[in-house]
């Protein structure tokens, strides 16, 4: 391991921010990647936010997690943008609703989905694993819900949330496959404005449709961030969710789905890497697989020569 | 492996009530390919210090147009110091020459008055990020 490495994990252990910091950065740059392998879960909850742009989710993370500050628990946020597919910056811009919550000693780290695979930053899974092995009791995790990344947001989270909000189309998003599939609790946000009563009566009418695999009877809460309310009921809901998958023993399934997830994107990060820089136009298919193979065999020498 | 990005911070401290121009900077950079964590507005030097911790950002850079940059840079300065916190902070809004000045010199790395160039404060921020690594 590099001394770098060694050096921050020692300050990491001691419960230093900064050292937290910089080995998360040391994740997305892909020069600290054995995470699985050196830092264990502590079995905080880790609690998945998606919803369409808009819909409210920082603002909900900001009310939620205040409450369990307020109790007394370590909180951390990993917030998630998309990078710009042409640029590759991004804006990264969560914090700006979180304000309340950095005068509380929460830590709020933002994050460019930049290359990932799926919808998720290829890191997401090493770094969640820090942000775990750390210690927070509760570790909320938002994300974009375009595309994959809504689906593998159930991959890596305990808990998923999805936001809906009237007046932001998620009326035509509810009729799409897929969407309703993933949550274990539904908040209908910005509930102070017209049209929140309908995406409710949708919402149940999907799911009472809707045979679940689990036990789990899936909740819908109402919330309003500028009124403050509902988040009660949506602490409740966490809770309960949390309760179940420890007694049901579904807590370890998860566990495993995310370890998994973590290589798997990890691998498929290196392929794609060693693929994109090949030099593809005079590449066959074949020879493509053949360079592949090289370089894995190359790595595999290193290690065990 | 990933080529390291560069991460910056935008901050708006004080409390003069507008961020158009802190947007501006904000999408200019983000446009040259750094990851911009916006922080919004009326923070204070302390939210602003914890934030850049937080984010590991490789560059700090602040919107003041409340004239009370002498200040507000001072407690920033003075606080990332005690925290033994090494990052250049770039300052930008309506301030005076004289001001600019004494503000480099209490280690405040560049002014931007109004109508810099944003390819200047790209090019800024690219070079002395080459320097540090
Ligand atoms: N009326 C009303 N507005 C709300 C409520 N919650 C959030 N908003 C507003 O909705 C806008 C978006 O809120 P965010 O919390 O940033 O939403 P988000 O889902 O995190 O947005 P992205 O991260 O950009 O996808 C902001 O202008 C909020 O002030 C609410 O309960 N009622
Ligand atoms: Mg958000």
């Amino acid at each position: 391991m590099k001394q770098e490495i060694k050096e921050l994990l020692d300050h990491y252990k001691r419960g230093d921010f900064r050292a937290l910091a910089r080995l998360i950065t040391l994740c997305e740059n892909g020069i600290f990647e054995d995470v699985d392998e050196i830092v264990e879960e502590k079995g905080g909850q880790i609690v998945g936010i998606t919803g369409s742009p808009g819909a409210g989710k920082s603002s909900i993370i900001d009310h939620l997690a205040l409450r369990y500050v307020e109790r007394g628990e370590k909180v951390a946020v990993l917030a998630i943008d998309p990078s710009s597919p042409f640029t590759h910056g991004a804006f990264l811009g969560d914090r700006v609703r979180m304000r309340r919550l950095s005068t509380k000693g929460v830590f709020i780290r933002s994050m460019a989905s930049r290359d990932g695979i799926g919808g998720l930053a290829s890191a997401v899974g090493n770094v969640l694993r820090l942000l775990s092995g750390f210690g927070f009791s509760r570790i909320f995790l938002e994300t974009v819900g375009v595309g994959q990344a809504e689906v593998d947001i159930m991959n890596v989270a305990d808990t998923v949330i999805l936001t809906l909000s009237p007046g932001i189309g998620d009326e035509i998003q509810l009729l799409k496959a897929g969407v309703m599939e993933i949550a274990d609790i539904y908040v209908i946000n910005k509930s102070d404005l017209e049209g929140a009563g309908n995406i409710r009566i949708m919402v149940e009418t999907i799911l009472s449709h809707e045979k679940s695999e689990s036990d789990w009877r899936r909740r819908v809460v109402e919330t309003s961030c500028v009124e403050n309310r509902g988040f009660e009921e949506l602490e409740t809901a966490v809770n309960d969710h949390w309760k179940y998958l420890k007694e049901s023993g579904e807590l370890v399934k998860r566990q495993t789905k995310r370890r998994r997830y973590a290589l798997i994107s990890r691998f498929l990060q290196k392929i794609r890497l060693i693929v994109e820089n090949a030099d593809v136009e005079r590449l066959t298919f074949d020879g493509l697989k053949r360079l592949l193979c090289d370089d894995i065999i190359s790595v595999h020498n290193d290690k065990g020569g | 492996m990933d080529e390291k990005k560069i991460r910056v911070l935008i901050a708006k401290p004080g409390l003069d009530g507008h961020d158009r121009g802190a947007k501006v900077v904000a999408r200019a950079l983000r446009d040259a390919g750094m990851e911009v964590i916006y922080t919004g507005l009326r923070q204070t030097p302390q939210q602003i210090v914890e934030a850049a911790i937080q984010e590991d950002v490789d560059v700090i850079g602040l919107s003041i147009l409340s004239g009370a940059h002498m200040r507000l840079c001072e407690k920033l300065l003075s606080i990332m110091k005690e925290k033994g916190l090494d990052i250049p902070v770039f300052v930008g809004g309506i301030i005076p020459r004289d001001d600019a000045e004494k503000l480099k010199q209490m280690g405040i790395t560049e002014v931007y008055g109004p109508g810099t160039p944003l390819s200047k404060i790209v090019e800024d921020i690219r070079s002395i990020c080459a320097l540090k690594r």
